[in-house]
């Protein structure tokens, strides 16, 4: 028989099996009806199919052995305590699993504060220790009421080198004629060189070139004015086309990096205030900036000149450093 | 009819008490299926231990794997599924029966098989049903000529002839093709014919 004859052999076997089985559309049945009628072999091979399938279902249906449900219901119980068990261990898994976990969730608050420790030691530190050794707090009363004085006495007599600053310090503030007007005061009343320019969006921008000594008389008078900004944002440029951005800034933190006598000194520490700031923002409580504030109010507090009486001696008592001139831009500018 | 095509109410309880763990269901659900499952086993393993043993195997997995159950095919399906893949593993792995010669001694024709058988075979009258399950000798003739065809054949033959599944049905247990479990029974059937012939030569 031909490769095509027995496929369609096997097509009609097919064919009569699902004849037999009940399985064919009434079109098929139709079409196999008639081929048994006209082709005896065909018919025989049917019987033949019929024979067989009758044989196997003819065989005995054997039926499960006494005693099969409650063997079965045996192993079920023996499973689930064997699962139980092994229920108890996965939960002592658990349980170590979960101890590791929170070890780690403590190795990683550990590591943590660690980083902010060291952000913030290398702030506090960062203090020279120059001017840290001379610095002379003392506490006086003036007219009845506690100040605190702190004399940067070393500036003047230091030889080191100080290293010129430049910045930009942008005041956004939605009381702008008033701000406005009390920095433009404290810059003349403190005799600080300046020029001033009126900002396209509201405001002045107030160019001071100054020593270092009178940016920090002036930052000791406007510090009070931070209570009225919306936002405060320092740019300190490190003399090459670039500057780190610190938002949020306090008066303290830019008198902090003013006082830093090498760019170098500034870049770094201006880049910590950056850091300290994002991660304060992040955190509800003002934790980091309260204990940056609060532990080192002598380091972080800007330092303000000394008054040796009860008379107003402000710009007596700046002392001008040697070189290391300031010149810092004061953007007053309207909030939206 | 042995299956139905949708979960019935009785079966859709059973499956959601046994998922609730309850060992009442749980055995009902046994004892209602437990003689057909060990029947189909036994007519595709032949032998009464390794059934009895596969078919606890069997409902062991139904009931661990009953949250599983989805509900999309019948619980009959579901069961005999596992029924048959499980005896399908067992005897692939124990490869107790394969193609070859055949002759009457190999099977243990007896002489008064042989004469049944003959009898069977070529008498033009249509056979009784009856009369066949009556000749003992003739049914385990079958059975043990069912062992000597390929276990993928034996499946499907022993789930349409003597489980009386559809081919929807045994399509689904064995996860194949409608057209597959055609050709498969063709052969099978075939295969089988040829043999119980081959023994009245």
């Amino acid at each position: 028989m031909s490769g095509e004859g027995q496929m369609s052999m096997d097509k009609i076997d097919e064919l009569l099996n699902s004849f037999v089985d009940g399985e064919l559309t009434p079109r098929e049945q139709t079409e196999v009806e008639r081929l048994i009628l006209h082709d005896a072999k065909i018919a025989a091979r049917l019987g033949a199919l019929k024979a067989c399938k009758l044989l196997v279902g003819s065989v005995p249906v054997a039926r499960a052995p006494a005693g099969m449900a409650e063997r079965i219901m045996t192993r079920i119980r023996m499973g689930t305590e064997t699962a139980e068990g092994q229920e108890i261990v996965e939960i002592r898994k658990g349980g170590r699993h979960l101890m590791a976990r929170r070890l780690l969730a403590a190795a990683a608050m550990i590591a943590l504060v660690a980083v902010l420790a060291g952000v913030i030691y290398t702030i506090v530190a960062s203090q020279p220790g120059a001017d840290r050794s001379t610095v002379s707090e003392t506490w006086q009363k003036s007219t009845g009421k506690a100040v605190k004085l702190q004399q940067i006495a070393g500036s003047a007599g230091s030889t080191m080198k100080v290293e010129p600053f430049e910045g930009q310090l942008v005041l956004v503030t939605r009381d702008l004629v008033a701000v406005d007007a009390f920095i433009n005061k404290a810059i003349e009343t403190n005799g600080l060189q300046y020029s001033v320019t009126k900002d396209p969006i509201g405001g002045n921008m107030y160019s001071v070139q100054c020593a270092v000594s009178g940016l920090n008389t002036l930052l000791g008078e406007i510090e009070t004015v931070w209570t009225r900004l919306d936002t405060a944002t320092l740019l300190v440029f490190d003399g090459k086309a670039e500057y780190v951005t610190i938002e949020d800034v306090g008066a303290g933190q830019v008198g902090r990096i003013v006082n830093e006598r090498s760019i170098k000194e500034r870049i770094r520490l201006a880049k910590d205030f950056s850091v300290l700031n994002n991660i304060d923002r992040m955190l509800p409580g003002k934790e980091i900036l309260a204990i940056t504030t609060e532990r080192n109010i002598g380091l972080i507090n800007i330092p303000k000149p000394v008054l040796t009486s009860g008379e107003k001696s402000a710009k007596a008592g700046v002392v001008q450093q040697p070189g290391g001139g300031v010149r810092l831009t004061i953007v007053v500018t309207a909030a939206d | 009819m042995p299956g139905t095509a949708k979960i019935e109410f009785d079966d859709a309880v059973l499956v959601e008490r046994c998922r609730q763990g309850d060992s009442a269901a749980m055995e009902r659900l046994i004892v209602k299926y437990q003689d057909r499952i060990y029947n189909v086993i036994l007519k595709m393993c032949g032998n009464r231990d390794d059934a009895a043993e596969l078919t606890q195997d069997t409902f062991v997995k139904v009931i661990e794997n009953i949250g599983k159950f989805r509900q999309q095919s019948s619980l009959y399906t579901w069961v005999f599924r596992i029924a048959v893949n499980l005896t399908l593993n067992y005897c692939q792995r124990k490869a107790r029966v394969a193609f070859g010669s055949l002759d009457a001694e190999e099977v243990g024709l007896a002489n008064g098989a042989g004469a049944a058988l003959k009898e069977y075979l070529y008498d033009r009258r249509e056979p009784v049903p009856a009369d066949v399950a009556e000749n003992k000798e003739l049914c385990e003739l079958v059975i043990k000529l069912l062992m000597k065809l390929d276990e993928t054949y034996r499946a499907v033959i022993v789930l349409r002839d003597i489980e009386g599944m559809d081919y929807a049905q045994i399509a689904e247990i064995l996860e194949v093709e409608l057209g597959t479990v055609k050709s498969r029974l063709s052969r099978a059937r075939n295969g089988l014919r040829e043999m119980l012939e081959a023994l009245t030569r």
